[in-house]
């Protein structure tokens, strides 16, 4: 059976083997040049690979924080975020910028150059415009421009418009707090930006890891102010009416609680709205309560004649000269608007006799008088929580001339914030305590939770509580019988002082002839102060006397805010105060 | 013999790694129904949020006060229009026991 293979067999299996053999170390190649791929992708080139990886695989998202809300003392807001939208530009992926920038300088109405300017940046993002209206993300999203996407920003949302906007202030573009309580509590307001690393799937839809839940923006802090809306506006509303009247320069309406130093009112002009900071300039915003001091005029008396009481250099009813309404001065005069005679204390202060005034004060010296003003809070810093607060001005003695002390005694020669004022008057209505005035009484965290509160603060006690029952009566008589008639209000004991100050002319140095600062201090009711309230009003048309443009916005302003505070007249006093303190107090002070 | 036992670990394996991905497979879903649920959740915060702002806008005193004036031709209360009631007929004399409520109440007229 045994058979030689033919010479064409041998040929046929040589073939075949070697075809084998070609075949085999084809395929041997095909996987060592796999083998060699596979180890540049795994070894040399896995830094790249995992970058590629990562960046089809994870979505990095920057998890932007709501600034907290800011409300008034009732939880109405008075600050808010609102959604909007931003258009951006990736310019790398716009092959046509000055196509796009045509479409987009429609849509936008902003100057086509300046887009396309923009567009040919080198760059991978460029801001187009920030927070636009609804309509021009519409209009966008139809034209679908490439390289041109739109982002949901939060916007800071005033929605009482100017209502407490001195206060309030306003945030940025980036909502970083600018002004007012934006500012000054900008830390608890802004919450934290977040950048985080979330898995996508190839659709772009986001996987949720297990055992782990999707991260949530850390909010700011809410903030609840001391500031009653409805007081605001009332205090707003009569302002804006007397500054019209009179065709004043501007004018200001603080109203507090005089135990606690709480503010319930912070009315302004001129104004703006936080919502158009655009159309607003910083003459405008600037908050002149603490910002800007003033000459007080007359209004200082009532913490001369504190001074001159509980140092027991006079009282009541002390006979003094006022002569025939003027004293000679080195080298001016000191007039009085009427001869007065001889009159007691109760009648100067009443009358707010200059001249009575100006006696009083040698007869305290000028050391007494500048420790007293010092104690009231005068050259000093309130301490409210708000930026930008002066100290005023208020010279130490030895550096006053002949003439300073004599125009202390009519408030001359001292400048003082409206807030400083106010705060020293409420002193008086406060048992003679010096409060810390304060706006925001408690900050919470985004589920609601206190996180602070405020709790009201005891300066000093600069007169005793008999001194300021004196003074007390010594200022019902100023209204009931005296210069502040127009600020009494029915039903009520108010007690209170008017002041008229010449403003200095800033061309000449001088006190000016036509230039005046009307104002009205006082609280209400005298027996059981509620409220205390300061009325300015700057550079009045026509007669300024502080009695005829400020005291009429004071009792105005005052005879609502009772009514609404439900503080009962001076015949129901048992009751409603006691109703009207618990809705106003409700903190146990605490010493600075 | 030898091949049913393997036809049961490999059924068995199968089993396994099948119960295995349909866990994983339905974590995904869940999570895509949360993420989907969550963006539902943000754009009615968002909407909750706008009408937060309106009703804040309506309710603003000044506005309020302007309906009132001019479209209801209402005015604040004069002196005389508001009347002091005590809760109790005795409110008005004096007693040690707790001090009774005093409410407002405001006359429609003269």
């Amino acid at each position: 059976m045994n058979r030689s293979c033919t010479k064409e067999e041998v040929k046929a299996a040589g073939e075949g083997t070697g075809r084998r053999a070609f075949i085999g170390l084809c395929f041997l190649f095909g996987f060592v040049i796999l083998f060699l791929r596979f180890g540049y992708l795994q070894v040399l080139q896995a830094e790249t690979m995992k970058l590629k990886a990562r960046q089809q695989h994870e979505k990095p998202i920057t998890l932007a924080s709501n600034r907290g809300a800011i409300v008034d003392r009732q939880g109405k807001p008075l600050a808010l975020n609102l959604d909007v939208s931003s258009v951006y530009a990736t310019p790398s992926s716009i092959d046509d910028p000055a196509g796009v920038a045509r479409q987009l300088a429609r849509v936008l109405g902003v100057p086509r150059e300046s887009l396309e300017k923009r567009l040919r940046a080198e760059r991978d993002f460029v801001w187009i415009q920030r927070k636009i209206k609804d309509a021009q993300v519409k209009r966008l999203n139809d034209l679908d421009l490439p390289g041109i996407d739109v982002v949901v920003e939060s916007r800071r949302f005033y929605p009482k418009g100017t209502l407490l906007a001195h206060v309030l202030g306003f945030a940025g573009i980036d909502s970083q707090g600018l002004e007012g309580l934006e500012n000054g509590y900008d830390e608890h307001l802004r919450g934290q930006v977040r950048q985080v690393v979330l898995q996508q799937d190839a659709l772009g839809r986001i996987i949720i890891p297990e055992n782990r839940r999707k991260p949530q923006p850390l909010s700011g802090h809410a903030i609840s102010l001391t500031i009653d809306e409805v007081i605001q506006y009332m205090a707003e509303e009569a302002l804006d009416q007397a500054v019209q009247a009179t065709k004043a320069r501007g004018g200001a309406v603080l109203v507090m609680v005089p135990k606690t130093g709480q503010m319930l009112a912070w009315a302004l002009r001129p104004t703006f709205d936080p919502n158009h900071i655009p159309q607003a300039s910083p003459e405008q915003w600037r908050n002149r309560g603490v910002t800007d001091p003033y000459e007080p005029g007359s209004t200082l008396k009532v913490i001369l004649a504190a001074a001159a009481l509980e140092t027991n250099s006079i009282t009541p009813d002390t006979l003094l000269y006022a002569g025939d309404g003027e004293v000679p001065i080195s080298g001016t005069v000191i007039h009085d608007h009427e001869k007065a005679g001889w009159v007691t204390f109760r009648e100067a202060v009443q009358r707010s006799s200059n001249v009575a005034f100006v006696k009083m004060s040698w007869d305290l010296g000028k050391e007494q008088v500048y420790q007293f003003l010092r104690t009231f809070g005068f050259g000093e810093k309130t301490g409210i929580d708000l930026p930008g607060e002066s100290i005023g001005i208020l010279r130490r003695p030895d550096q006053w001339s002949l003439r300073t002390l004599p125009s202390l005694a009519i408030g001359q020669e001292i400048a003082v914030t409206p807030l400083q004022l106010l705060t020293a008057v409420s002193a008086i209505a406060n048992e003679g305590w010096l409060m810390k005035p304060f706006l925001v009484r408690e900050i919470s965290d985004q589920q609601g939770r206190s996180v602070w509160e405020h709790v009201p603060h005891i300066r000093r006690r600069p007169i005793s509580a008999e001194t300021a029952k004196t003074v007390t009566d010594l200022l019902v008589n100023v209204v009931e019988r005296g210069t502040g008639k127009r600020a009494a209000v029915p039903g009520y004991r108010v007690a209170g002082k008017t002041g008229t100050a010449q403003k200095v002319d800033p061309e000449t140095g001088a006190y000016s002839s036509t230039k005046f600062v009307g104002s009205f201090v006082g609280f209400v009711p005298a027996d059981d102060p509620q409220l205390a309230i300061l009325v300015v009003i700057d550079e009045p048309q026509g007669p300024a006397w502080g009695g005829v443009v400020a005291a009429p916005v004071f009792r105005k302003v005052a005879e609502q805010a009772l009514r609404y505070l439900s503080v009962a007249p001076g015949d129901q006093p048992r009751v409603m105060a006691k109703r009207s303190r618990s809705a106003l107090d409700g903190y146990q002070p605490n010493w600075e | 013999m030898k091949w049913v036992l393997w036809t049961l670990l490999t059924v068995s394996v199968s089993g396994v790694l099948l119960f295995y991905v349909w866990g994983k497979v339905d974590v995904v879903r869940v999570g895509y129904e949360l993420d989907a649920l969550l963006k539902k959740k943000a754009a009615l915060t968002q909407e909750h949020e706008r009408l937060q702002a309106r009703f804040s806008q309506l309710t603003a005193p000044e506005r309020i006060a302007l309906e009132a004036g001019d479209k209801l031709g209402m005015k604040p209360p004069g002196a005389r229009q508001v009347v002091l009631v005590p809760s109790h007929p005795e409110a008005g004399t004096p007693s040690d026991g707790p001090e009774p409520p005093l409410r407002l109440a405001r006359q429609t007229g003269e």
